[in-house]
């Protein structure tokens, strides 16, 4: 990290929470406004059935497994940013620990919630736990979510507790409000060598678990795609792509938080531009990495041009998804290469509508793994209503994915508000070792 | 002048034209109707209906079309059955017991089809005149070759006698299709009525005794129809399917999960679990070391 040279009063002042400004309420208010619709569309979903949707016999999995994988891809980011630097020793991640962990639990909340949703009857969850059959990958996906989610959970909390202690002695309109939270959460952290001891091996051993945990997560989730045989799932390359995938998403979903909360808390002197050029170039290998899978993933059947696959690579390179999958090449994967490569462009807004790029094309690029295969079964689909042979999402399903994805960013969104989103001990600490 | 007739030719020749088409467009397609005697193992005969429609020189299934059949004659008292075809355009109707004692007697008899007029189509019938008879079925084992013996007769009078000429195909039934028993696909039976077939397949998989179903039948015979018999004989090779149903399996039930498996993810959740659990305990020390301070360390 930077030498700061600021002292730890005004590191304290700095990074404490913020009561929300004008800004702050609108963005909170449209996000709410937003689940409120989602919300609205859901109680529709569950009066109505899935009959609400545009889901039917051959597109079972819509934008709602589309949005799942997206949310279970960007909450990978915790692993990445905080276990796997950690580990590896890179201090200059510090300002960036505490964002990554509240995108990975935010991230990983809701993918529980829409995987539920995706069920149709919610009742259907409890019959997967009483009934769930340990042979399949959608069991194994269940675990593995249940299981990352408890473990970044703690990876956000351990670190957190010495914050709580500064939060606790703090005084001002941003956190007064919430003594009561703090006290119940961390009144009992007084900063003993033994606390921190116990506390920094428990985050060494939570940063070698969630590692393979988080790993397990996605590659899991790629296998409810690739243990089905269909055309565009059947492939052994899918846990590494998928993957791949999901750091690049995970990492383009921090910048674009990092830029924000730069902006909105006014945080120029602790996320750097030094973090974004760092960023920027990790963010560039992460999309070359991901490019390279995608390579693998479609030139090679398209080589063979195998008969079965031949409709479903030929709507995706040049028939009726062609203008989305080139869009999400291009927008999610060539132009932030273009973009970051150069080191003009990996400056804090060129970043920013990287990263924005990134997340957005890798949005319609997880759309494009789960929905043309389903339109493109093994066997050609015969004397079935004509409306079976297309998918466009209802409103309804609009809704609620875009409900969720407020339902994740306003979880961001009030823990930033209620807790520091750049480690206040830490960076205090570091400052002081790199002042020795 | 010669123009105007020009016209007035082109006029006639519409003209008729469109009467012509008028003409064929209120015609009805024919129906045809088709009759089938058919004889399963000596038992209780049936008829076989199918109703077609030629279009465009290829035939279609008619389904939905009632149709009467009667034996001997066309009246109610020879009614065999009613059958309206099905989406094939088929049906088929069993002969009743109520005509058993005339079935008994003849030798020769005449099946009727026919069906009513309706919106689509006009009336049809159709008709099969069959000569009775029945076919028999014998394995014979000399010089460790194996044969099949068909033996076709034909009742004649009061007597059944030996019926030559008649081709015959012996197979095995197998689940899908039939197999022939030998290299030739059909076997024409001599003056004694005997079509005999070499048995070639062996080691054919049977069932768990080695029984294999042999077959021996005529198809849409001009005299005799269609009559088949069944005997299972131990030619084949036992065959005890791989059942995996009751075992513990990836495609199993929940309890049959394989133990691999079980051990297997068992030991991740477990693993897994055991390092959160000890964090867990971890934060609890935390507290209760913070608990046991009574001093404010300072930040």
């Amino acid at each position: 990290m930077e030498k700061l040279k600021i002292s730890p009063e005004n590191i304290t002042k700095d990074l404490l929470p913020q009561a929300f400004g004008k800004r702050g309420m609108i963005w909170t208010a449209s996000l709410l406004v937003l689940c409120g619709i989602g919300l609205f569309a859901y109680i529709r979903q569950l009066t109505y059935g899935l009959e609400v949707t545009a889901m039917r016999d051959y597109v079972s999995w819509g934008i709602y497994i589309s949005n799942f994988v997206f949310f279970v891809a960007i909450s990978l980011v915790g692993s990445l940013i905080t276990a796997v630097f950690r580990l590896a020793d890179v201090h200059w991640s510090t300002p960036l620990t505490r964002i990554a962990e509240i995108i990975a639990v935010s991230a990983i909340v809701f993918a529980s919630i829409i995987i539920i949703v995706d069920m149709g009857r919610p009742e259907r969850f409890w019959y997967l736990m009483v009934y769930g059959r340990v042979q399949s990958p959608i069991m194994w996906d269940v675990i593995v979510i249940a299981t990352y989610f408890v473990i970044s959970l703690l990876l956000l909390y351990l670190p957190l507790l010495p914050d709580l202690k500064i939060l606790l002695k703090a005084k001002g309109e941003g956190v007064n409000k919430f003594q009561k939270m703090y006290r119940f959460m961390g009144s009992f952290w007084k900063g003993l060598a033994l606390q921190e001891k116990i506390n920094n091996k428990a985050v060494t051993i939570l940063c070698i678990t969630i590692i393979p945990v988080a790993f397990s997560i996605h590659t899991v989730t790629s296998w409810l795609f690739a243990t089905t045989y269909r055309p565009g799932w059947d492939s052994t390359n899918f846990g590494a792509y998928f993957i791949s995938g999901a750091f690049l998403v995970g990492a383009g979903g921090v910048v674009v938080a990092m830029y924000v909360f730069r902006k909105a808390y006014k945080l120029e002197k602790y996320i750097t531009e030094m973090h974004f050029d760092k960023m920027g170039k990790i963010v560039v290998l992460l999309a070359l990495l991901y490019l390279y899978f995608n390579i693998n993933e479609y030139l090679v059947p398209a080589f063979k041009m195998k008969k079965p696959e031949e409709a479903h690579l030929n709507q995706l390179f040049a028939g009726e998804f062609a203008p989305l999958f080139w869009f999400a090449i291009c927008v999610g994967m060539l132009i932030p290469i273009a973009i970051m490569l150069f080191k003009k462009g990996r400056k804090p807004i060129p970043m920013f509508i990287a990263g924005v790029m990134v997340v957005v094309g890798a949005w319609f690029k997880r759309y494009l793994i789960v929905t043309p295969t389903l339109l493109h079964p093994f066997l050609p689909m015969y004397n079935v209503p004509q409306s079976y042979h297309h998918y466009f999402p209802s409103w309804e399903e609009w809704a609620i994915a875009i409900g969720s994805l407020a339902g994740a960013l306003l979880v961001i969104t009030f823990f930033a508000r209620v807790f520091p989103i750049i480690p206040i001990h830490e960076t205090i600490t570091e400052q002081h070792e790199n002042a020795e | 002048m010669k123009m105007l007739n020009n016209y007035k030719l082109l006029l006639v020749g519409l003209a008729v034209l469109c009467v012509s088409s008028a003409i064929t467009q209120d015609t009805k397609p024919s129906l045809l109707v088709t009759v089938s005697y058919r004889l399963a193992n000596n038992t209780v005969p049936s008829v076989s209906i199918f109703t077609k429609v030629k279009i465009n020189k290829k035939f279609i299934d008619v389904p939905g079309i009632t149709v009467k059949v009667f034996l001997g004659q066309e009246k109610e008292a020879n009614l065999l059955g009613i059958v309206q075809t099905n989406k094939y355009g088929n049906g088929v109707v069993s002969f009743p017991v109520s005509v058993k004692s005339f079935w008994d007697t003849v030798s020769h008899f005449t099946l009727i089809a026919t069906s009513e007029a309706n919106k689509q189509y006009e009336s049809a019938s159709g008709e099969a005149s069959v000569t009775k008879a029945k076919i028999t079925v014998d394995t014979v084992f000399t010089d460790g070759i194996r044969s099949i013996v068909a033996t076709v007769k034909a009742k004649s009078g009061n007597d059944w006698i030996p019926a030559p000429d008649v081709e015959t195909k012996i197979i095995i039934k197998r689940s899908i299709g039939n197999l022939s028993v030998g290299d030739a696909e059909t076997y024409t039976t001599d003056s004694s009525g005997q079509a005999t077939a070499e048995f070639k397949r062996i080691d054919m998989p049977g069932d768990a005794n080695g029984n294999i179903m042999l077959v021996a039948k005529t198809e849409d015979n001009e005299l005799y129809g269609n009559i088949s018999i069944e005997q299972p004989v131990k030619w084949g090779a036992p065959f005890t399917p791989l059942n995996t149903f009751d075992e513990r399996t990836l495609f199993a039930t929940r309890d049959k999960a394989p133990i691999w498996l079980l051990f297997l993810a068992g030991s991740i959740v477990v693993g897994v679990w055991s390092v959160i659990i000890y964090l867990a305990r971890q934060i609890i020390q935390i507290r209760k070391l913070g608990m046991e301070d009574t001093t404010d360390v300072k930040q």
